[in-house]
């Protein structure tokens, strides 16, 4: 799955990547110098918990993918089967979750899943 | 050629944008200015306008910032310092205005007025994202900047708007009783000892490093600072603002653009909340709906909202606050939007001017892109005194 998310990162020169639980545990990450993995992680389990908490709130459950933009880069996560799959750009306007490298990713974690779970 | 450029001009806005970034791209500052100022009459809601407004005042600005940075690198001119400081100000380079600020601190640490416009920043900042450490900041550097000068009043004004803002009773009616010795007979000071009068009981126990705690727990303050007396003019401007804000965004729920709207100020009070109340039905008054039929949508509107922390005010505060703390954590800048995609349709929560606004749209066709834009070019307008309410 690392290397899937090696790919990504090479791919679209995201700052780093990493696959997530739906409960914030992480599963597997990629991540270039400088970005702090274990921030990262979290970051993605606050967005998992507390939007997710947020959007039960209101009635809107089962969120399929989110993106974030501010003034200096955008974060994207989409949901890849029982996981969800967490980017971290810098600031490039024409990647957004529907790009065909992200969706690429995301079905491929989806296949390695599948495959562990039946190997397991 | 140019003339029929100008010509054509004032008549769309693509004509206005490209006047404009020609007379740019010339060198031409005056006429740049003076065409972004005609097309800014015709289309107020235009952002690209107004970005290349600042990117002119900016390139004029330039030339005496270079001069007044060579001034602070040869003596670290003190006078220097405060102008280029009110000159990142003017074209709205607050993270440089923050940096010179900073290094203005560290050439003069002995001096109060550094201390002063930090404070002053950091208190700015705090009431726009209610984090605890910008209220840190801007209590220890507006203190710093009070004891350098026992007669300034600025410091001790700023230090009672974040007092009464977060709730602290108690040392407010002591930044109250300083401002009484410095000057109780000032026409400027008067209405703000009025205000410190009302409000609580001068001896309750209040720990300022908890309640800034609260404010970022809870995500609001405890009084709003458009409640704060020297605030008047400012205040005028945004009820006119606001005003029209309500009218557009129930017009938008009605007009099928989104199935609710909820805009809360930058400080986490809701301001509107509209949603659609029922299906579309016929109606004696009937609306141009987009699909060219004439039908009606029966809209609720909140302005006098109950604080709500579910529903999609909820969702708002929950994006707006954890994003912007943690898009800090990675030094993305500050938020812009959020877009949220499920079989819920398109949740999408963002800023524009000085609110926070989330939109829902049930159906699932469409961009939330595309669906913000739409929002946010009719917000954009209101909130900067355009017509496109």
């Amino acid at each position: 799955m690392k290397e899937i998310l090696h790919e990504l990162n090479e791919t679209i020169a995201s700052r780093g990547a990493i696959v997530v639980t739906n409960d914030g545990m992480l599963i597997a990450a990629d991540v270039r110098e400088g970005i702090d993995l274990d921030r990262l992680s979290a970051l993605g389990a606050a967005i998992l918990s507390e939007i997710g908490k947020s959007l039960q709130g209101a009635g809107l459950h089962e969120f399929s993918q989110i993106e974030i933009t501010t003034e200096q880069g955008k974060l994207i996560l989409v949901e890849a089967g029982p996981t969800y799959l967490l980017v971290l750009l810098g600031a490039r306007l024409e990647i957004g979750p529907g790009s065909i490298e992200i969706r690429s990713a995301a079905n491929r974690i989806v296949k390695a899943t599948e495959f562990a779970a039946s190997e397991g | 050629m140019g003339r029929i450029t100008d010509l054509f001009a004032s008549r769309s806005l693509e004509a206005a944008l490209k006047r404009a970034r020609q007379r740019l791209a010339a060198g031409d500052f005056d006429n740049a200015l003076r065409a972004v100022d005609a097309g800014l009459e015709k289309f107020p809601e235009a952002e690209a306008l107004r970005e290349i407004q600042l990117t002119i005042r900016r390139v004029q600005a330039r030339s005496g910032m270079q001069d007044l940075k060579r001034r602070i690198a040869e003596s670290k001119n003190a006078l220097a310092f405060e102008e280029l400081i009110k000159l990142y100000y003017e074209v709205d380079m607050l993270e440089e205005a923050r940096r010179t600020a900073r290094a203005y601190h560290e050439a003069h640490p002995d001096k109060d007025s550094p201390h002063l416009l930090l404070g002053e920043m950091y208190l700015q900042t705090f009431f726009e994202d209610l984090q605890a450490r910008d209220a840190h900041m801007a209590h220890d550097h507006l203190l710093r900047a009070a004891r350098l000068n026992q007669s300034a009043v600025k410091p001790r004004l700023l230090l009672a708007e974040l007092y009464y803002c977060v709730g602290a009773a108690k040392a407010l009616h002591v930044v109250g009783r300083a401002l009484e010795r410095i000057n109780s007979e000032d026409d400027a000071i008067l209405p703000v000892l009025e205000a410190i009068a009302a409000v609580g009981d001068p001896n309750a126990t209040d720990s300022v490093d908890g309640l800034f705690a609260k404010v970022e727990v809870d995500g609001k303050l405890s009084r709003e600072p458009t409640a704060w007396p020297l605030r008047n003019r400012r205040n005028r401007d945004a009820q006119l603002r606001e005003e029209r804000t309500m009218t557009l965004v129930q017009r938008m729920v009605r007009d099928s653009i989104a199935d609710e709207i909820v805009v809360l100020r930058r400080n986490g009070t809701p301001l509107v909340h509209a949603q659609l109340e029922a299906q579309e039905s016929d109606s004696a008054e009937p609306t141009e709906a987009p699909s060219g039929g004439k039908r009606r949508r029966r809209v609720s509107l909140h302005t006098e909202m109950v604080d709500e922390a579910s529903g999609l005010v909820g969702v708002v505060r929950t994006v707006a606050r954890t994003i912007s703390q943690q898009a800090r954590e990675f030094d993305l800048g500050a938020f812009k939007r959020c877009a949220i995609e499920g079989p819920f349709g398109h949740v999408v929560v963002g800023r524009v001017s000085n609110v926070i606004t989330g939109v829902h749209r049930a159906s699932r066709s469409g961009e939330s892109t595309r669906l913000w834009e739409r929002v946010a070019v009719k917000l954009d307008g209101a909130t900067h005194g355009g017509s496109s309410a």
